[in-house]
């Protein structure tokens, strides 16, 4: 593949109360970020399955994020917190094996907080640009640079 | 009288005093050794309480009992540490309703690989003897000779029996429970030093850690299973994965269109079948790695000889470091059922942890 | 139908808006800004980062919507209210928006033909005012643009209902209003607006990054009234600041502190443990000091100031229009009430007194059952049946694109049918058509947010017999045409939606049934005061309490009742009594056991066995008077100034006072205290029985014993916005109100019962579970009963069945968030519009 410039693909699940209101509002406002970033809505970042961010990775994602509510502003009360653990053990799981433990990004954006999402999205997709794609999606593949 | 003629006298003597109704403990197969659940007398004699090969973990079979309704009757049951830590993590998830039950643990000579034991069969005895001189076997299994927990702790257990660096035996108690079985079976409480012999065990765990980790991300993680057979038997081995049906073998998500294959041979540049080989083995730590036990099943049950448990003991032990939690050694809550407010803060934000 | 007339836009006339509109009533809303949230109330003004300001304008739009029972006028002012109760003629003027926001899709077509300006704005499609109107109405697809042109309208209502709002002002000369680094709390606020709170973006005026900042509220300064409100957004920025730089010197100057209620002395002990300092100054001194001030001979280098409660002018003209008298500034109302001395006005919010935003929401609620005894008898919307098609196996995916939402993007998707028009929201009929002629079963929407008209195409897909769970919404409008997407992003993501939808299985929707009937727990006079409220409207009303307390001298703040003499409030107590105790059905007994949960609780009391939908529990507490020190609070964090402030007025000793005095008096009046140590004058003690029911109800009690409910304004308010609308259902059917919740005065009593009570009659219904599509499910063959899920559920949805030893859900309690599936292990829990299966698919989409 000759491609000049690696461009990657970011799988977001936003939280239907904040991020996901935030990216609206990003919208509204006409804040550009990469088109790298898709969006999926969940109800609540607790919603969002370790296995589905994983799933993301191994589908060729080449990073996902989660987006919650701030600490203390959950609109189910707790499910942030939630979210948070399962984040830590995706993550330990992935550096304990070798994996880029930087591929998955939990962040915190309130619905008003739309051009922190923008921020948020052009930092990231800068920093996973720069990382190249990730090698996630090759498991148990024959492609891949690292196969002969 | 051998370590386990003395226990089968315990037991019978307990079934005399009334104090038990009924004994979990291993028994002679013509191979290898089962659990055996026993309620007279007369049978004590044909069970062997230590036995050198652990088939089966004894929680597992403690959370058959009493998966569905608390031990009708009062049940001695004769578990290796590692079941008895299993057991109280079970407790937690309300596997086993620990009511009417009696966990009699043991500093553990460790067990041999049942295909080994298979084919050059040994005692437990031989185990026994390299323990009481503070040693340990070179034959056991690799889980056995890296376990953390090799002897009875508090709270986790009923009553202890101390093995290691003596020649006789002697009982503890490890709850109140067990403190007043002692006293009704008139025995005295006694102590052993075994503390040095525990910290080598921990010490070769360090070891192991850092020289066994999976380390390469795809490239380790794939040549590590590459003769993986995708048969899940680590998995039915766990007793940690008490699930009646696992979420990987639902056939509604991990059966797909034809069209999906070629998609994804198309994107890959060629695709291993079967597929989601590695995502099992990683959901599966996502899912029970933070309460893995060590009992090291895993690895046992793999028909290819992948060592399984290098891969769930270590990364689980990231994992419990995270939460600071040990399963099944006190009453902690299991970090997947609990969260706290203030936590994990190095898991949030941009570039997590590297700031 | 009754019909009343709200004026202002405060979050009092939010609610109570709202509240009307449920209840089965038209309201006219009249606001006096250009846009909804124009004028708002202290809230917006003094954070306007806060999102909750936005759930409440999503509150009320939503009932809006959903009832169609509410009219809002902009740009009113209000000339003259005429007639009586059951027939007021109320005239008032207004000046349509430029663009009718309800109407405004959000297409931005206008931005390149019309004079625009436009504010972005969260949840909706962000303001528009437009100078050159006449000539852009047709550049508008909806018609939203109309002529600004002034009118006069005159209306007939039932009652009406004054609420204006307070104006923010700036920062005043003496307290350094006009030096450099000297900001109103709104701007400061601002500089984080959106961003994030962050230090790179904390800045003085120079650019400069600040070592010292301070803070400071001028509430209890001549002319300057405050409510707890303004203290408590201090603090928490100031905790804020302190988060996110440990070493800046944060400096709090305040008259008194004022907080509320439990739990916000917190805040103040929090502020002391993290080094904040708090100086109680009784002047302020600020000069310019280099590039920052000194305050007090303290250098800083901003300083900020929350602009406090300041009674604006305008109010005597609304009086003298509404024909009703004010009294020091505040509409004069009759006692315990918040009727006006003109039969059938009356006032809520901050015309009645400094308000914080919880009181403002007890206000707004608390007022339908006051003010219904003149309004005629509600109308209750009648909702047709839907017939939904059912078909899991035979998908057929219709994805209508719209192309205001796809702008220049090229949209080739793989669907079973694609239709592509202009605005697919003017056109609901063909989408109607479409389904029905084409026996589409699934259809995936490539259009704009939920919030602007996203919900609406659902409804419209449900019209044609679509259930929710065979419907995708992909906003290609905020996510992706209007971000700076490719063709690539935009067509991953349709295909993303249409791959879940092939997926997607029927979802049955729950419906508990509930137990029309309510029961007060305890006597006390908040229990009376609900079952007044409650007696005629509900089937059955118990009330169960060994005796009820007496009225305490903790009246209230307003002139009425403070004054009130001892016979008068016995005789108002005691006419309160006769009249309940002859209409309810009261047990003398206490309470032995309670079991289940909101809508079907069963309480066992005096040897009967009583079944109610609703709690309330209003249990009391016991006042103990001794010395003459107004304590801010006794060994926990609960405060009972509040109580002790009113004890020192009327009996109108020479006090003493540790932190606060006047908190919640009018502070044109405050009591006499200075500054001491002392036997406090008076101190709730709450009631032992508080212990017992909690523990029946597994609810929290505070280190006094007080209930907790509702602590803190925000996260009341918080609450509210987890399902938008239901208020009431976030609260699990019990209702705590009166002493038993916190020291309070009668008048506080007397809002809280009527919250109570109000939200308690919206609950007297089968219940939906609020999870709607997302509701969870137990997978019976696969749960192992481990417990996780239950551990996992914020709302005691999920309970461990004793008998088939697996875990199942009480769906009036799921609110579908999804975190029992996501951490149960075996897929057994399940949120079916986010299971795996469907899932699996969209990502393998979501990645091309």
């Amino acid at each position: 593949m000759s491609e000049k410039k690696f461009e990657p693909v970011i799988v977001g699940f936003f939280c239907n109360w904040c991020t996901s209101a935030a990216a609206d509002l990003a919208g509204t406002s006409r804040l550009h970020y990469p088109p790298n970033i898709r969006p999926i809505r969940v109800m609540c970042s607790s919603t969002v399955d370790p296995v589905y961010m994983i799933r993301a990775l191994q589908e060729g994602a080449d990073a996902t994020i989660l987006g919650g509510c701030h600490p203390g502003d959950c609109h189910y009360i707790t499910g942030n917190y939630k979210a948070r653990r399962r984040i830590a053990i995706v993550k330990t799981v992935l550096r304990s094996l070798g994996f880029d433990e930087d591929r998955v990004l939990l962040e915190w954006i309130s619905g008003s907080e739309g051009p922190k999402f923008a921020r948020v999205m052009n930092e990231y997709t800068e920093y996973i640009r720069n990382k190249g794609p990730s090698d996630f999606k090759y498991l148990d593949s024959l492609g891949g640079e690292e196969i002969e | 009288m051998s370590e386990n003629d003395m226990l089968k006298k315990f037991m019978k003597d307990a079934f005399e005093k009334g104090l038990i109704e009924a004994v979990m403990a291993p028994a002679a197969t013509k191979d290898s050794y089962t659990y055996a659940l026993i309620t007279k007398k007369e049978d004590v004699d044909k069970l062997t309480p230590i036995a050198p090969v652990m088939q089966w973990n004894g929680a597992d079979m403690l959370r058959r009992i009493t998966r569905l309704k608390k031990s009708e009757r009062k049940l001695l049951a004769i578990l290796r540490p590692c079941e008895s830590r299993t057991y109280k993590e079970l407790v937690k998830f309300n596997q086993i309703n620990p009511e009417n039950i009696i966990v009699l643990s043991y500093d553990c000579p460790g067990t041999i690989h049942a295909r080994t034991f298979k084919y050059e069969p040994t005692t437990a005895e031989e185990l026994l003897g390299e323990i009481k001189k503070g040693g340990k076997s070179n034959k056991i299994r690799e889980a056995c000779k890296v376990c953390e927990y090799p002897t009875p702790i508090p709270n986790v257990g009923d009553i202890g029996l101390g093995l290691v660096n003596t020649d006789e035996p002697v009982f503890f108690a490890l709850s109140e429970k067990g403190r007043k079985f002692l006293a009704d079976m008139g025995i005295q409480e006694g102590t052993r030093d075994a503390d040095a012999w525990v910290e080598e065990h921990r010490k070769r765990r360090e070891e192991w850690y850092e020289k066994e980790r999976i380390r390469g991300g795809r490239k380790g993680l794939e040549d590590f299973l590459s003769s993986c057979l995708n048969c899940h038997n680590c998995k039915n081995m766990c007793p940690i994965c008490f699930c009646k049906e696992c979420f990987f073998e639902d056939r509604t998500v991990f059966d797909y269109e034809s069209s999906k294959f070629f998609n994804w041979a198309d994107d890959k540049d060629g695709i291993r079948l079967p597929t989601d080989k590695a995502l099992f083995h990683i959901g599966r730590l996502i899912h029970m790695g933070t309460s893995c036990i060590g009992c090291g099943l895993c690895q046992q049950a793999c028909p290819m000889d992948i060592p399984l448990y290098r891969l769930f003991g270590i990364v689980g032990n990231e994992l419990q470091k995270v939460f600071n939690y040990k399963p099944g050694v006190n009453d902690d809550i299991p970090p997947v059922m609990d969260f706290r407010e203030d936590e994990l803060h190095e898991f949030e934000g941009l570039f997590g942890g590297e700031e | 139908m009754g019909k009343v007339l709200i004026f202002g836009t405060s979050l009092a006339s939010y609610r109570a808006a709202a509240n009307f509109a449920r209840a089965g009533h038209k309201v006219i809303l009249l606001n006096r800004g250009e846009f909804l949230w124009h004028k708002f109330t202290q809230m917006q003004w003094q954070q306007p980062r806060d999102i909750l300001n936005g759930y409440s304008k999503g509150i009320l739009l939503t009932v809006a919507n959903m009832t169609g029972n509410i009219e809002f006028y902009h740009n009113s002012r209000l000339i003259s209210v005429e007639g009586g109760p059951g027939n007021f003629k109320v005239k008032f003027r207004h000046r349509p928006q430029s663009v009718n926001e309800f109407k405004c899709i959000g297409c931005d077509i206008c931005h390149e033909k019309c004079d625009v300006k436009f504010i972005p704005m969260p949840l909706g499609p962000g303001m528009r005012m437009i100078k050159n109107a006449e000539e852009c109405l047709d550049v508008c697809p909806v018609g939203a643009i109309q002529v600004p042109r002034e009118e006069e309208i005159e209306v007939t209502v039932d009652a009406v209902i004054l609420s204006p709002e307070y104006e923010p002002e700036e920062v005043d000369e003496k307290f350094g209003g006009g030096l450099k680094n000297v900001l109103s709390f709104r701007d400061f606020a601002w500089m984080f607006r959106g961003k994030g709170v962050d230090y790179r973006f904390l800045k003085t005026a120079d650019g400069e990054y600040p070592r010292a900042i301070g803070f400071f509220t001028p509430a209890g300064f001549p002319g300057y009234l405050g409510s707890y409100e303004e203290q408590v957004i201090i603090f928490r920025e100031a905790l804020n600041m302190r988060e996110i730089d440990p070493n800046l010197g944060i400096h709090i100057f305040l008259k008194e502190i004022r907080l509320y209620g439990h739990n916000q002395m917190v805040l103040y002990d929090k502020a002391i443990e993290k080094g904040i300092q708090v100086h109680l100054i009784d002047d302020i001194k600020v000069e310019q000091d280099g590039n920052g001030v000194k305050v007090n001979g303290i250098h800083l280098d901003i300083f900020t100031v929350m602009p406090g409660q300041k009674i604006p002018e305008d109010w005597n003209e609304i009086a003298k229009a509404a024909g009703i008298e004010l009294e020091n500034g505040f509409a004069k109302t009759r006692p315990f009430s918040l009727e006006t001395m003109r039969d059938g006005v009356f006032a809520i919010g901050e015309f009645v007194k400094p308000v914080g935003s919880a009181q403002a929401i007890y206000h707004g609620t608390a007022i339908v059952p006051q003010a219904e005894k003149y309004l005629k008898p509600p109308e209750m919307p009648q909702m047709g049946e839907m017939n939904f098609i059912r078909d899991d196996f035979n998908p057929k995916v219709g994805a209508f694109i719209c192309e205001c939402a796809t702008g220049n993007l090229n949209i080739d998707v793989d669907a079973d049918f694609v239709i592509k028009k202009d605005f697919l929201c003017l056109h609901a009929e063909e989408i109607a058509r479409e389904i029905k002629e084409k026996g589409i079963n699934r259809v995936v929407f490539g259009a704009c947010s939920p919030a602007l008209r996203g919900a609406m195409l659902e409804m419209v897909a449900n019209r044609a017999g679509i259930p929710s769970s065979y419907i995708e919404l992909v906003q290609l409008r905020e996510y992706a045409s209007r971000v700076g997407a490719d063709d690539r992003k935009a067509n991953a993501m349709m295909n993303a939606a249409i791959a879940k939808a092939r997926k997607n299985t029927y979802v049955d929707i729950p419906v508990e049934s509930t137990k029309k009937g309510i029961v007060i727990i305890g006597g006390g006079l908040a229990a009376l005061i609900a079952a007044d409220y409650l007696v005629d409207k509900i089937p059955l009303v118990t009330i169960i309490a060994e005796e009820f307390d007496e009225p305490s001298n903790a009246t209230g703040v307003k002139p009425n009742v403070l004054n009130m003499s001892e016979e008068e409030l016995n005789e108002w107590y005691n006419s309160l009594k006769d009249r309940v105790l002859k209409r309810v059905k009261w047990i003398k007994a206490s309470v032995e056991g309670i079991e289940g949960y909101i809508g079907n609780f069963k309480i066992k009391a005096g040897g009967e066995e009583i079944e109610a939908g609703v709690l309330i529990i209003a249990t009391g507490g016991d006042i103990i008077e001794e010395g003459s020190h107004i304590t801010s609070r006794l060994d926990g964090n609960t405060l009972h100034a509040s109580l002790a402030s009113i004890y020192a007025k009327r009996k109108g000793v020479e006090a003493t006072y540790d932190l606060m005095k006047s908190y919640s008096l009018l502070d044109i009046d405050p009591p006499n205290a200075k500054k001491g140590e002392g036997k406090p004058i008076a101190y709730v003690k709450p009631r032992e029985y508080n212990r017992r029911i909690a523990e029946f109800l597994g609810m929290r009690l505070d280190d006094e014993g007080f209930f907790f409910f509702a602590e803190e304004p925000r996260e009341w308010v918080e609450r509210a916005g987890i399902q938008f609308t239901l208020l009431e259902e976030a609260f699990g059917g019990v209702f705590i109100a009166g002493l038993a919740h916190r020291p309070m005065s009668i008048e506080e009593e007397v809002e809280e019962a009527g919250f109570a009570a109000q939200s308690a009659t919206y609950l007297m219904r089968d219940i939906v579970t609020p999870a709607g599509k997302f509701v969870s499910v137990t997978n019976p063959r696969r749960c192992a009963g481990c417990g996780i899920c239950v551990d996992a559920c914020f709302s005691g949805a999920r309970y461990i069945d004793e008998e088939d030893k697996i875990a199942k859900v009480r769906p009036a309690l799921c609110y579908g968030c999804g975190a029992c599936a996501n951490v149960c292990p075996s897929g057994a829990a399940v949120i079916k519009a986010y299971d795996a299966n469907g899932v699996f698919e969209m990502l393998k989409e979501v990645v091309k």
